[in-house]
């Protein structure tokens, strides 16, 4: 393969350039900058020691949103320095810590540096494989005959898995793997506890909604990163630092005072009880405020749209179109009648012979008692302070004032409720996350300047008047019409339709038994890749047994982590600094005025040449898909991924190399000869930003689709499944009572006690998890990577203890110091040093990050501290059953260790 | 001409970025942070929160580090910047004694690895000619950065644009300094630390 650097080095070039007394400022601050920037190709060898030199542009790759530019120095061959590319617009230079430790990432001593191949057919967390080294020539032939052999059988006997391990799956051929080889079995280790896309796709055309903080005057966050408690220096960051400093309130709904939190207000709450607190917003909304965005409700939302006594919408008989009431002149219109005029919210009417209210009536009603006082019981948070937050909100809105932008007329809403993971992946959570956006669109505050906003490149559906949820792949009827017994697949997606990912417990239950999950074939070459269910998910036994079930695993990896432990071939992985890629540069989750319309591409090679016998994996695809005779499928899929036809598109019978293939996609991405890898390799990233204006989604829905403040389509989603459970006479495993099951489908919002509310029995705190700064999602090699542990043990605040108030403590006689066993409910336990600390809730105890790796074959740093995984569940029975997710809380009890 | 730093506390949120940064481009051994950032906590809940320090040296006016150093090897540039000449330095100590904003480290031999039982890796190796055993060592402000027209290293990192560097005698940062009621840490014992806070 090839390893060569392709940075140029040019003849030596004088970059001296001394600070005269009269540049008075040149940091990268609110008061502008004025530093001098390296050249794109600076290059040069010191008169002093005569070694060269040379900055390399490149992006980060130590998170999931890959924006950051920046700078790698090379001194003589080995990179001595990263920076934030100063003319990169995402981070301006900047770096969050991550990003800053990604040198101690690629000069690892632990990581794998050749083929290897277990010679101990026996497999467990604490086996030693028995690692012989082999050439890449043996493990690409097995592997390839091992695929073969299986898919002879039946091409569904391959399965993929993915998901927030050491590395970052920033390759467009993660997603892409099952159509190239022609599996429906994939599976993500970090699905489960990502429950927060469904809401997005529903109110936003969006996978990650983002929150206008360039605007936005009073936010209210949910569980949720605003983009300081986790640091993201793409943007994130600085807009919301912007944003307080303009004096924007926040407010910070969490078990645990986040840093955001500080900037702001904090209200604490047990976990899992936000559906209550946010029912209680509504309800003071709708019955004691009575203030709301009749516009917002009459023309951008289907609250007029009449339903039945089954809860259905009310049709034309002959067009089918969902029908409303017009009080202008009192008759039952169809949404898009072009005589509608006055829609009605109230009332109740008779169409058709049938009796029939708006839905607004549905959600007034069904907040009716919801009053805070009612909440405060089940969340603990005071009954005047959910009036006064929201009492504050509804003054914020702004509602009926308007913003110009682009010529363009927006509603001017600056106001958001927002929703993190944190409540998001919990009981009834996917209800929850539609709540907030429910409250958001009761005040006109979604889609417009101030609100919450898609991200860029949504795209819109429109069907019976309504925005359709576009990312969302399973849905309602065609999911009916797909339906099958036995299951094609080993997601076990069929059962939870708004599941975005796959069922990783159903997953592994079906390896185990596949005829208790309806399959009719077994899993036989397995290919995890950057996933690791033992640690990032719940339930590792389970998943030790599905793992060692298989007969052939092979990663590819950039260490022995707990996934390799069950290979029996483990390829080595280039580093993120070693590699040839490209990624989309879209700001995510927060957003500020300089960054909002960002839409571009980044690019990187590698900084170095290959410090080991690694390849990465793109290549390793190429030639698995060469060896299996797939190269013609697989340049045609990659052609229809990136869009990519005529000049600049891969002509399907030949065989590229992946650096051939990057040039084709970055001329097809600038729409110029001229500027392919040489232009990007000289900049670094190219962009094609946004229109202000459509970056608020009100530019396209206005008119065109209205968004649900009565759930429709889950509802109808929960009623098909039922009738093709019914159809096949099938019972779900853990699915004892279907009512409990049905529930969730609800249309309206509606509480229900769960296992995490009611405490009856000796489990008495609730455990809550968050990220830090140092340590998100594990990616990039966070829990291995030197600086970043020194910092997490050192100076994060918050560190690798486990948190509990004062009152608490001095209850249970605990202290700072004191090691303690934590046992969960669902019978795991963690062991860890206790942190007493004013920052979390009383009934709850809090674990920053995530810790306590097991390999024996990583750096021993990575095993101190908890695993909080291990607390939670993906058994049958507590998988969320709308959505197939799990709940990241679970009660538990505290003890001394060594105290029975 | 006096280099210095102003840190808007309103605007830092702890990550740690520059004390990373800070590691990584002055190559530090384990241990030793020229950058960093206190947390701590203040207030019962549920009126508690957060707070954070970032911090280095203070490159103070009257640098008490600089008069107590016996052989002459701490010294003060023209533009404000405290630096450590180590061919001069005898590792006494003293000026570690007088510091009263704990900002240097003696060297007593620091592990050339961060990985413990491992050969220094290729960074480190490149690093290796930056320590001297049994010499003081602190932040030199990126000094061989001011040279080259760029800023330090933990005022470009900041993802919140908290570190703002540049000439504390320029207007706008004077400017600045009164307009956000800004101070200096310990400002009692009468140094004139040349790094400002901005309250929160």
């Amino acid at each position: 393969m090839n390893t060569k650097n392709h940075v140029n080095i040019l003849p030596e070039v004088s970059r001296r350039s001394f600070l005269k007394g009269g540049l008075a400022l040149t940091g990268a601050s609110v008061l502008g900058g004025g530093a001098l920037a390296g050249s794109a190709l600076a290059a040069s060898v010191s008169e002093k020691t005569g070694k060269s030199s040379k900055w390399v542009k490149s992006y980060c790759g130590s998170c999931i949103w890959a924006n950051c530019g920046t700078e790698i120095k090379v001194v003589d061959g080995v990179a001595v320095e990263i920076r934030g590319n100063k003319e990169h617009p995402s981070n301006k230079g900047t770096l969050c810590p991550r990003g800053a430790a990604q040198l101690m990432n690629l000069y690892n001593p632990y990581r794998i540096k050749a083929p290897m191949k277990r010679t101990n057919p026996q497999k467990g967390l604490d086996v030693d494989p028995g690692w012989v080294e082999i050439s890449w020539e043996e493990a690409m032939d097995t592997i390839t005959e091992k695929i073969k052999e299986a898919q002879a059988k039946d091409p569904r006997k391959l399965m993929k898995m993915y998901g927030f391990a050491g590395n970052l799956h920033e390759t467009p051929f993660v997603k892409l793997f099952t159509s190239i080889f022609d599996t429906p079995n994939y599976s993500m280790s970090c699905g489960p506890l990502c429950e927060v896309h469904h809401a997005p796709a529903m109110f936003n055309a969006t996978f990650v909604d983002r929150i206008d903080v360039g605007h936005c005057n009073y936010l209210i966050a949910f569980g949720r990163n605003l983009g300081g408690s986790a640091m993201f220096a793409s943007g994130p960051g600085r807009a919301l630092s912007d944003a307080v400093d303009r004096g924007m309130k926040v407010v910070v709904v969490d078990p645990h005072a986040t840093p955001d939190a500080s900037k702001g207000e904090w209200i604490p709450i047990r976990p899992g009880t936000d559906t209550a607190m946010a029912m209680a917003m509504l309800h003071v909304i709708l019955h004691e405020l009575n203030t709301f965005d009749v516009d917002a409700m009459k023309n951008r939302s289907n609250a007029p749209y009449l339903i039945d006594e089954q809860g259905d919408y009310v049709r034309d008989q002959v067009s089918n179109k969902p029908l409303l009431w017009d009080e202008a002149d009192n008759k039952a219109k169809a949404y898009d009648d072009p005589t509608l005029t006055n829609p009605a919210l109230l009332g109740e009417y008779n169409v058709n012979g049938v009796s029939a209210v708006p839905a607004f009536v549905k959600l007034r009603e069904s907040v009716a008692t919801s009053t805070p006082e009612w909440a405060e019981e089940i969340s603990s948070v005071p009954a005047e302070e959910i009036r006064r937050i929201t009492q504050e909100l509804v003054e914020a809105a702004c509602i009926g004032s308007t913003i110009t932008i682009d010529g363009v007329e927006f509603p001017y809403r600056p106001v958001a409720v927002t929703t993190g993971r944190g409540s998001a992946n919990n009981m009834q959570g996917m209800r929850f996350y539609i709540l907030t956006n429910i409250i958001n669109l009761v005040l006109g505050a979604i889609g417009v300047p101030g609100s919450l906003v898609c991200a860029a490149n949504a795209r819109y559906l429109f069907e019976d008047g309504m925005m359709r949820e576009y990312p969302i792949a399973y849905y309602t009827t065609d999911r009916e019409e797909k339906f099958s017994i036995p299951q094609n697949d080993y997601t076990i997606k069929q059962f939870y339709p708004l599941s975005r990912f796959p069922i990783l417990g159903g997953t592994m239950g079906a390896i185990l038994d596949p005829q208790k999950y309806y399959l009719d074939y077994d899993i036989e070459v397995f290919f995890p890749y950057g996933a690791n269910p033992f640690i990032n998910d719940a339930d590792f036994e389970t998943t030790v047994k599905a793992f060692q079930k298989i007969p052939f695993v092979f990663t590819l990896a950039y260490h022995m982590d707990e996934t390799t432990m069950f290979c029996d071939i483990v390829l080595p992985e280039c580093s993120h600094l070693e590699r040839y890629q490209n990624r989309p540069i879209e700001e995510t989750m927060v957003v500020g005025r300089d960054t909002i319309a960002l839409n571009g591409l980044n690019y990187k090679e590698p900084a170095v040449d290959l410090i080991y016998n690694t390849r990465q994996y793109d290549d390793i695809i190429l030639e698995l898909a060469d060896r299996l005779g797939l190269t013609p499928k697989l340049n045609a899929i990659y052609n229809s991924f990136y869009r990519l036809s005529g000049e600049f598109s891969l002509d399907p019978g030949k065989k590229y190399t992946y650096q051939e293939m990057l040039e084709i996609r970055l001329k097809g991405f600038s729409g110029d000869a001229s500027k392919g890898v040489e232009y990007f390799r000289e900049h670094g990233f190219l962009m094609k930003n946004k229109p202000l204006k459509e970056c608020y989604e009100y530019y396209f829905f206005k008119g065109n689709g209205r968004l649900p403040i009565y759930n429709w389509r889950d509802f109808s989603a929960g009623k098909a499944l039922k009738r093709s459970l019914d159809k096949f006479g099938v019972k779900v495993p853990g699915w004892d009572n279907m009512d409990e099951v049905m529930r969730e489908y609800t249309p309206v919002p509606k509480w229900f006690d769960n296992y995490l509310t009611n405490p009856s029995d000796e489990f008495d705190m609730t455990v809550a998890n968050w990220k830090l700064s140092p340590r998100n999602l594990g990616l990039g090699g966070q829990d291995d990577n030197v600086w970043l542990r020194e910092i997490v043990e050192t100076w994060e605040y918050d560190g690798l203890n486990i948190q509990i108030n004062p009152i608490t403590a001095a209850q249970k006689g605990l202290k700072t110091g004191d090691k303690v066993i934590v046992e969960s409910q669902h019978g795991g336990t963690v062991e860890g040093i206790l942190q007493v600390t004013n920052l979390i809730h009383p009934e709850v105890l809090g674990f920053p990050a995530q810790a306590g790796r097991v390999s024996q074959f990583m750096n021993p740093i990575s095993h101190k501290g908890p695993n909080y995984n291990r607390l939670l569940t993906y058994k049958e029975g507590y998988i969320l059953a709308d959505n197939g997710s799990i709940s990241v809380s679970a009660r538990v009890k505290i003890r001394k260790a060594g105290v029975k | 001409m006096r280099y210095g730093m102003i840190l808007d506390l309103k605007r830092c949120y702890g990550c740690n970025a520059c004390t990373v940064i800070c590691k990584q481009k002055n190559g530090t051994p384990k241990g030793v942070f020229w950058a960093k950032v206190y947390a701590t906590e203040v207030g019962k809940y549920p009126q508690a929160r957060r707070e954070y320090l970032p911090t280095l040296c203070m490159h103070c006016a009257n640098a008490p580090c600089v008069s107590v150093c016996p052989t002459g090897a701490s010294y003060k540039r023209e533009d404000g910047i405290v630096l450590v000449d180590e061919s001069k330095c005898i590792g006494c100590r003293s000026c570690m004694l007088s510091c009263p904003y704990e900002a240097r480290y003696f060297d007593f031999g620091a592990e050339a690895s961060y990985f413990p039982g491992k050969e220094a890796n290729p960074y480190e190796v490149a690093q290796a000619s930056k320590r001297k055993k049994g010499t003081v060592n602190k932040c030199t402000l990126c000094v061989d950065r001011i040279d080259e027209g760029e800023i330090p290293a933990c005022a470009q990192v900041c993802p919140t644009q908290a570190r703002i560097f540049g000439d504390l005698e320029s207007t706008e940062l004077q400017k600045l300094i009164i307009s956000r009621n800004g101070y200096q840490e310990k400002s009692v014992v009468g140094t004139d630390p040349s790094v400002y806070y901005l309250p929160r």
